[in-house]
């Protein structure tokens, strides 16, 4: 069976020969370039030309094909360049295309820090006025996006995975300001509005414009909206639907209409009860599943209430398992998710966000050897360790 | 005589315009200084009450304390000139190598509602960077956030620098969206919270009921 095949099954939540396996083709489960070093010396890797870091102000790495290979990767990913669509102002400040500064303390991941509409209060007129919008049809975002893909799909079976990496509210928060977005949703709905409608015009060019290239030949359409903190979502549910909602289903049906990939949101947090929101409107896979945040950690209930309706794409503990507990803590994590997760497909094994830096090496090891080992359909027998009765 | 539960409704409400209004009604009427800050503090114990039972949310929270915050605004020359000021202080940051803020200042509004003075030293804050402050402002708490398994762990450096500076009765309260009560015990904090309206009893649990500011 093909990698390609074993995540169509998936998706389709029949159960392939064994779980598919994603490391770096997303956005949310790239790995840190200190602790890739460890793992490819601990796998006996020579240094790999083809390996780099995502951007120059990131130290997380798309590692090479040995590496990948080494890892039982199932995808390839595309889209992660539009990263590198910034422009430096120092040596650990930068401007993103939409003119939001970001910066990083040390050598740690740069965060936005500054939008143009956050020091005043903006008008409507400000917000749909604003010059710098990126614009959908710039060639320099996804330089030869179509040749590569087709490389992708013609010589390998890798499914191959458009990560598309904008999202609505995001886009609305790192302009406004976090807080000041937030108040918005409650003291200025109409500038909530204008904000989200301008987002939801660029981002809608910026994947049309993609997906006119590649739209028919992506097996996963990954895409991005944060809306939980760790114990709740970002704001009341009622609200989401009434207020959000309605950006989130114009957008995606704008994707749909342009390719038949399996569309993944990439959403962190505390997001349980908006869940059957994102079905609706039809998400069909969810990422990074933060097992960690409240409402999430019974995967065997999440699997339960959402049956065929979504396939979970991460799932292994990156905030205390991954990088405080063992290699055989790691192995009993991976054992409780492909237990809770995998039956009947429906699950992709990922590290649940990124592999930071204070990860053991050994537990990436870990982590890889148990999608290998435990991952195979039918799966075992018998209740894991730590699984709730 | 204007009815302070308006205040408190209208705060809880994040109706800042109202809040403001009701506040300079009642300072026209000659209602102590006191009492109406009182009401304004009761009302952000509602507000964190409800946060805690999972009733409101964080735009909720943010608005009532904008309201609060621009409520008291208006009060500050009375209290001021009462000699009314909140009865300690704390220090609040987020961790060295972390630029994460909506966290840690959710807590410093909580613990401004609840009248305690805030020094609130950003993000990205050393070790020495927290000794320094609670020295020069006789802080009696200091909060330490962290959002990433990454900087979490240079919260061990923090709360070990600030014991080692001798800070005698200085309490130290951590946390953050990876931080548990685990870790903080681990590393020595007096406390943890769990979030930003949690902080404030975590707050006057450790610093002492004899010595927490009024309601």
């Amino acid at each position: 069976m093909t990698s390609r095949e074993r995540v169509v099954a998936a998706f389709e939540h029949r159960e392939a020969d064994r779980v598919p396996v994603d490391l770096a083709a997303t956005g949310a489960s790239l790995i840190h370039r200190r602790v890739y070093e460890e793992v490819l010396a601990l796998w006996g890797l020579p240094p790999e030309a083809d390996a780099a870091n995502v951007t120059e102000t990131s130290g997380l790495v798309l590692p090479g094909e040995d590496f990948l290979k080494r890892a039982g990767a199932d995808f390839r990913q595309v889209g992660l360049e539009c990263l590198k669509m910034s422009t430096p102002l120092d040596e650990s400040t930068y401007l993103d295309e939409w003119g939001v500064r970001w910066v990083r303390a040390g050598d740690g991941e740069p965060i936005a820090q500054g939008g143009p509409f956050e020091a005043t209060e903006p008008s409507i007129a400000d917000i749909e006025r604003y010059p710098s919008y990126p614009r959908g049809d710039d060639a320099t975002r996804y330089p030869n996006l179509r040749s590569r893909v087709q490389r992708l799909r013609s010589e390998t079976d890798y499914a191959v995975v458009f990560d598309f990496h904008y999202g609505l509210i995001r886009e609305c928060q790192r302009m406004r300001g976090f807080s000041e977005w937030l108040t918005d949703l409650l003291a200025d709905e109409s500038l909530a509005e204008a904000m989200m409608e301008m987002v939801l015009q660029t981002i809608t060019g910026i994947a049309d414009h993609a997906l006119s290239e590649i739209g028919d030949d992506i097996d996963i359409f990954v895409w991005y909206d944060d809306m939980g903190f760790q114990d709740r979502p970002y704001m009341r549910p009622d609200l989401y639907r009434r207020l959000i909602k309605p950006y989130h289903a114009r957008f995606l049906e704008a994707i749909r209409a342009k390719t038949a990939a399996y569309v993944v949101m990439h959403n962190d947090g505390a997001i349980h009860d908006l869940l059957g929101d994102y079905v609706e409107i039809g998400v069909q896979g969810l990422n990074p599943v933060q097992v960690s945040a409240s409402g999430m950690s019974d995967t065997a209930a999440l699997k339960r209430e959402f049956g065929r309706d979504l396939v979970w794409w991460g799932a292994i503990d990156t905030q205390h398992v991954l990088p405080f507990g063992s290699p055989t803590d790691v192995r009993d994590e991976a054992r409780r998710r492909i237990a809770d997760l995998a039956p009947d497909g429906g699950y992709v094994f990922a590290s649940g966000h990124n592999i930071q830096e204070e990860v053991p090496p050994e537990n990436v090891v870990a982590m890889f050897e148990a999608a290998r080992e435990l991952g195979s359909y039918p799966l075992a027998q018998g209740l894991p360790p730590n699984s709730p009765v | 005589m204007p009815d302070l539960a308006d205040l408190t409704a209208a705060i809880e409400a994040g109706d800042r315009r109202n809040a403001i209004r009701l506040t300079t009604e009642a300072i026209d009427q000659g209602i102590k200084p006191r009492t109406i800050l009182d009401a304004m503090t009761v009302a952000m114990k509602n507000v964190g009450a409800k946060f805690q039972a999972n009733e409101i949310f964080v735009p909720e929270m943010l608005i009532s304390a904008r309201a609060m915050k621009e409520a008291t605004a208006v009060l500050e020359p009375l209290l001021a000139a009462a000699g009314i000021r909140p009865e300690w202080t704390a220090v609040i940051g987020t961790v060295h190598g972390d630029l994460h803020d909506i966290g840690k200042n959710l807590v410093a509004m909580m613990w401004r509602g609840a009248n305690i003075e805030v020094i609130d030293l950003g993000t990205n804050v050393s070790p020495a960077q927290f000794v320094e402050a609670a020295t020069a402002h006789d802080a009696r708490l200091i909060g330490v956030s962290a959002l990433l398994t990454t900087t979490m762990t240079g919260m061990r450096d923090t709360v070990a620098a600030i014991r080692a500076a001798g800070l005698g009765e200085v309490k130290i309260i951590v946390g953050g969206a990876p931080v548990t009560a685990e870790f903080a015990r681990e590393i020595g904090a007096d406390s943890y919270a769990v979030d930003a309206a949690s902080a404030v009893e975590a707050a006057k649990e450790v610093v002492g009921a004899s010595k927490s500011p009024t309601s």
